[in-house]
């Protein structure tokens, strides 16, 4: 039953295009395994590098979350290794930036699969229920299988463009954030930081106003919001 | 004569070091060890072709062995060289005395050395040639066929351990390139707005300055961006350049 199911879902990529294919994967997922949401994400040198696939808009909100507040299943799964569970989000005390953002978009429990290959971790693979409960071991062993198929499907793109580029999807994806790393370079300077350190002080800024950091971001570039002047006047 | 009772057990310890971050010199180098155990043979080595498709010496059980394999390699005849040139069959000799025409220089190096025959088999996996195991024994008819094909379910294992460490090197030099090119927009980006804030302009005229002070010192616009992002250059080095073209805009 699960290989059917498996190959079923990994089938929902043939004839879709780069920046389609892990979103059609995704959304295969949330039909096959009866969710409210999917979304894949990436973790490249210890990085949150975006969502690089989700089923739909909300999925890839929850999925992106873990950027914002550095913290979540994703990013636990990546990092130990090994499959995440927390079947009922309103009693879990476990991800509290990452949770509350999650409750609030209607997310009551969530999975997380790695994605690896050979002992290396290239980011998570998230399924959401809108309902407390767990999803049992086989659905978990299958989608351990899909989070590996969406790994190779990422390295195996990156053989086919020269060194220094990119797939179209990671284009889009790296695109997505320019405007974060741009405000984290203005930042730095406002607030006489590291670019990495100024985007730590952007993302406690998106957490305390409940949005994304590239809204935080759009506003430093946009010349609307100064951190230096903001600790000056307290 | 193979040990039949140690069959089972190296096949399990081989297996077992085939794990996560082994060390691929040191599996081939314990496969020579247990071939030579478990086959009953004097040595035993593994020879692997390198990207060009020239033949190495990876692992030897002996330094006997290694410097014989040598040899193979220097005069291009010897059952190893024979079993890669010949596309991928075993190769046998059972009696060196008898091979002194078809390997001239090896046969008489093996005979001084203390063999009495020798053979090679293949490593591969369907149409993936990689290299060979060497067997060398003391006394005539030294590996029977049966033997043989213990050895080759050796070479066999070997052959998984060596594909499986390719592929897990593709991946890391994968990884790797995809973690550069999304590294170097990143710190393009951070230094844009780093240098539009220290100028009191935008991304695009902060842009114009890094691109032409990398075009100045003749660097690679990434390096430019990197040195900005980690304060070894100013926005003030960027503009008081001698050659500095104005911003557009």
């Amino acid at each position: 039953m699960g290989d059917a199911r498996v190959d079923r879902i990994l089938g929902s990529m043939t004839g879709a295009s780069d920046r389609l294919v892990l979103d059609r994967l995704c959304i295969a997922c949330v039909d096959e395994f009866e969710l409210a949401g999917a979304g894949l994400v990436l973790v490249i040198g210890g990085t949150h590098r975006g969502a690089i696939g989700a089923s739909d808009e909300r999925a890839k909100r929850v999925a992106e979350l873990a950027f914002t507040s550095g913290e979540g299943p994703s990013l636990e799964a990546h990092e130990r290794g090994a499959p995440v569970s927390e079947p009922d989000l309103g009693r879990s005390s476990r991800w509290p930036g990452f949770t509350a953002a999650a409750v609030a978009a209607g997310i009551c429990a969530v999975f997380s699969l790695p994605m690896r290959i050979a002992a290396e971790g290239y980011g998570a693979l998230d399924l959401y229920r809108s309902e407390p409960g767990d999803l049992g071991e086989e659905v978990l062993d299958d989608a351990g299988r899909v989070a590996d198929r969406a790994t190779s499907y990422v390295l195996a793109g990156q053989s086919q463009v020269p060194p220094g580029s990119l797939t179209d999807l990671l284009a889009d994806l790296s695109d997505d954030r320019l405007v974060v790393h741009q405000a984290s370079g203005r930042v730095a300077i406002q607030l006489d930081v590291t670019p990495e350190a100024a985007l730590v002080a952007m993302r406690a800024r998106a957490f305390a106003q409940g949005c994304p950091v590239s809204e935080v971001a759009e506003a430093v570039v946009a010349g609307r919001l100064r951190f230096d002047r903001e600790v000056r006047d307290r | 004569m193979a040990h039949d009772e140690l069959i089972g057990p190296t096949f399990v310890e081989l297996a077992d070091t085939l794990v996560e971050g082994y060390d691929l010199i040191e599996f081939l180098l314990l496969l020579s060890e247990r071939a030579v155990e478990v086959l009953g043979v004097a040595a035993a080595g593994v020879l692997l072709a390198d990207q060009r498709g020239a033949l190495r010496v990876v692992a030897s059980s002996t330094e006997e062995m290694r410097l014989l394999e040598l040899v193979e390699l220097q005069s291009s005849e010897g059952p190893c060289f024979e079993c890669w040139t010949q596309r991928g069959g075993s190769v046998r000799a059972d009696d060196l005395t008898l091979a002194l025409e078809r390997w001239p220089v090896f046969a008489p190096a093996a005979i001084a050395s203390g063999f009495a025959s020798a053979y090679a088999l293949p490593l591969r996996l369907r149409d993936d040639r990689l290299g060979a195991l060497n067997l060398f024994a003391a006394t005539p008819d030294g590996l029977s066929l049966d033997d043989q094909a213990v050895g080759q379910a050796m070479a066999d294992i070997a052959t998984i351990g060596i594909l499986h460490e390719r592929t897990v090197s593709q991946h890391v030099a994968l990884a790797g390139q995809l973690q550069a090119a999304l590294d170097s927009r990143v710190v393009l980006e951070q230094s844009k707005g780093m240098v539009a804030e220290q100028t009191g302009t935008d991304a695009e005229a902060a842009f114009a300055l890094i691109r032409a002070h990398a075009r100045r010192s003749n660097q690679r616009l990434g390096e430019v961006a990197r040195a900005i992002a980690e304060r070894r250059i100013s926005a003030d080095d960027l503009r008081s350049s001698p050659h500095a073209e104005p911003p557009p805009g």
